[in-house]
């Protein structure tokens, strides 16, 4: 018994890494630009598919896809700031919610028009391979998986308080006009932190690739999860992303040992509402409420 | 009130009398195509009532349509109540949920209202699916009762007609300026004294126990359904849009919107539904970037008509 908890610990901190990866792109923008990006799981699902493609298509091995998947979504994020949600930036928050429902439906309805609703796998070699102790599994793709989500989320910090460009977004994002006023490009400001918080949710689309089943409907519910991290963590505070993931990837997994999957994601939702109700600010109370 | 608004009233119970009358007179095909319509109108009012002029955005209106189908579905299952006494029920159920939704989220910013609806719905479809003891889970019910298809058409346009009244009516009174302003400017509506937490809690209670019963109708005249039916997320689309289209905040814009995109849906039929859903969501993305007012909200601009709902 006590090695089926620690075992579901242990799943649930390597999913953990993964939640806090995207989770961490999700929370950047929406600090930056106060755009709550309803598209996001898409962009995890897009991510994927590069990979599937990749893999199906050219043989490449899912790891070395990831500076494709990193590269295209950044693309694609620049894009998408500059031609339609740079016009939602500063108008009444709930233009961004609706326009960003609006890509949601379509870049899931395409990819389900082009690619079909099937489940597609990507099965390499070392698929199988894990670690084994004390009675306890550790499938090697996670580990790797998670050790990569938590260097990129790392670096991201690193980017963000140890750089010229990562100054320019922290400035941007306290103080727009000041921002302006200081010679920062704000509009070249905004698509970079969109192309960026695209990017690493592309890259943890083309991690999950390794230990999940690829669709176009797979996206919804990481959107919902990466809600429910950013409110555990603190909206907008990047360290809170990794301490939200953490605890929502053991919540998910205890859960899903104790009672079925499908209850977890109402688990999920139930600790969102505690959250909402005692600390909106999320567990280090440093997240931006008002 | 001025004449103007009593005038647009006295037209508008015209209008509900008229299409009252019309099954007497109009040809049956058409009776089930404004039925839909009806309910539709009346959905998409609730979402505008709330959404429309707060600005606070409901991403899980289909939770509510979810609960009034299942109580009162299960109150006729389970205990034998008749089908007209479950409606109430299933609205008072709506309305208690959205008071606990509500409650915590709606004093902070609209992104977490957004956020915890739009979970809400998800969880509660998947807590429908689990607790098969209950509800049966994803095998779905067969409702016992079920009421004329005439009744059907009277209820919807009645709600329809109630709704869009109320909407006209918190407009032309006190309720309505407050919610304009909390729209505006919260901080300062709540400096010159608005109960901004009650009047959003009212607002957002009054549009779930609608939404409930409308669900708990459309439940029966459904027959049978199953969790992913009533609780699914293109219900939320589909008001989202139908307020968007026909002008948020305004009370004639769930009347147009409704209207709109019930015909188109049922010119295009369910054969194109990913292709539709590919075209809808481009449409969002274009009136929010090229018409941000709405359909009407823009004419009335590019026409130059000023806006004629000054009290």
């Amino acid at each position: 018994m006590s090695t089926l908890i620690i075992q579901s610990l242990i799943n649930g901190v390597l999913m953990g890494g993964i939640y806090a990866l995207y989770s961490a792109g999700f929370s950047l923008i929406f600090g930056v630009m106060g755009v709550v990006n309803i598209a996001h799981g898409d962009l995890l699902m897009l991510g994927a598919f590069l990979t599937y493609w990749m893999f199906v298509g050219l043989g490449l091995d899912p790891f070395l896809t990831l500076p494709f998947s990193l590269l295209g979504l950044f693309a694609l994020g620049y894009l998408m700031q500059r031609l339609a949600i740079k016009r939602v930036v500063g108008a009444p928050p709930i233009m961004s919610y609706i326009l960003t429902f609006g890509m949601h439906l379509m870049i899931s309805n395409l990819a389900l028009v082009a690619w079909t609703a099937d489940p597609r796998t990507v099965t390499t070699a070392y698929s199988g391979a894990h670690l084994a102790f004390w009675g306890l599994t550790v499938p090697w793709i996670k580990l790797i998986t998670f050790l990569i989500s938590l260097g990129v989320v790392g670096a991201l910090y690193l980017l963000l308080h140890h750089s010229q460009m990562g100054r320019a977004i922290q400035a941007t994002s306290q103080d727009r006009e000041m921002a302006r006023l200081s010679g920062i490009k704000v509009d070249r400001v905004y698509a970079l932190t969109f192309g960026l918080g695209a990017a690493i949710t592309g890259l943890a689309g083309s991690l999950v690739v390794s230990f999940r089943d690829v669709d176009p409907g797979m996206g919804l519910p990481y959107t919902i999860i990466a809600f429910c991290v950013v409110v555990l963590g603190g909206m907008g505070y990047m360290p809170g992303a990794l301490i939200g993931g953490l605890i929502l990837g053991v919540v998910g997994s205890v859960c899903t040992m104790i009672f079925t999957p499908g209850w977890s994601i109402a688990i999920t939702f139930f600790l969102l509402y505690l959250m909402l109700l005692w600390r909106p600010a999320g567990i280090m109370g440093k997240g931006i409420v008002e | 009130m001025s004449g103007g608004g009593r005038r647009s009233l006295y037209l508008g119970l015209a209008a509900v009398a008229a299409m009252a009358w019309l099954p007497a007179a109009g040809p049956a095909y058409y009776l089930q195509l404004l039925t839909i319509i009806f309910y539709w109108i009346g959905l998409a009012a609730c979402w505008n009532l709330m959404c429309g002029y707060t600005g606070y955005i409901d991403f899980g209106s289909a939770a509510y349509t979810g609960i009034g189908a299942y109580v009162a579905g299960l109150l006729m299952l389970r205990l034998g109540l008749p089908l007209l006494a479950t409606i109430p029920l299933a609205g008072l159920g709506a309305g208690l949920v959205a008071l606990a939704v509500g409650w915590p989220t709606l004093r902070l910013r609209g992104a977490y209202f957004a956020i915890a609806t739009f979970a809400l719905a998800e969880a509660l479809m998947r807590v429908c699916e689990e607790w098969s003891g209950l509800t049966e889970g994803g095998v779905g019910i067969t409702i016992p009762q079920r009421l004329a298809e005439l009744s059907y058409y009277w209820l919807y346009l009645g709600l329809a007609g109630l709704l869009v009244g109320v909407t006209w009516w918190v407009e032309h009174h006190k309720h309505g300026y407050g919610l304009k302003a909390i729209h505006q400017d919260e901080q300062a509506a709540a400096q010159v004294g608005v109960d901004t937490h009650l009047i959003k809690l009212q607002t957002y209670v009054t549009s779930a126990f609608f939404i409930g019963m409308l669900g708990a109708l459309e439940g029966s005249r459904l027959g049978y359904f199953k969790p992913d039916d009533v609780f699914n997320v293109h219900i939320t689309i589909k008001m989202v849009i139908m307020s968007l289209l026909g002008g948020m905040g305004t009370v004639l814009g769930p009347v147009i919107g409704a209207s709109f995109l019930q015909l188109v849906e049922d010119f295009l039929g369910a054969r194109f539904l990913n292709y539709y859903l590919v075209i809808i969501g481009a449409i969002i993305v274009g009136v929010i970037v090229f018409l941000p007012r709405g359909i009407t909200g823009s004419l009335r601009q590019r026409l130059r008509i000023r806006p004629g709902r000054r009290p």
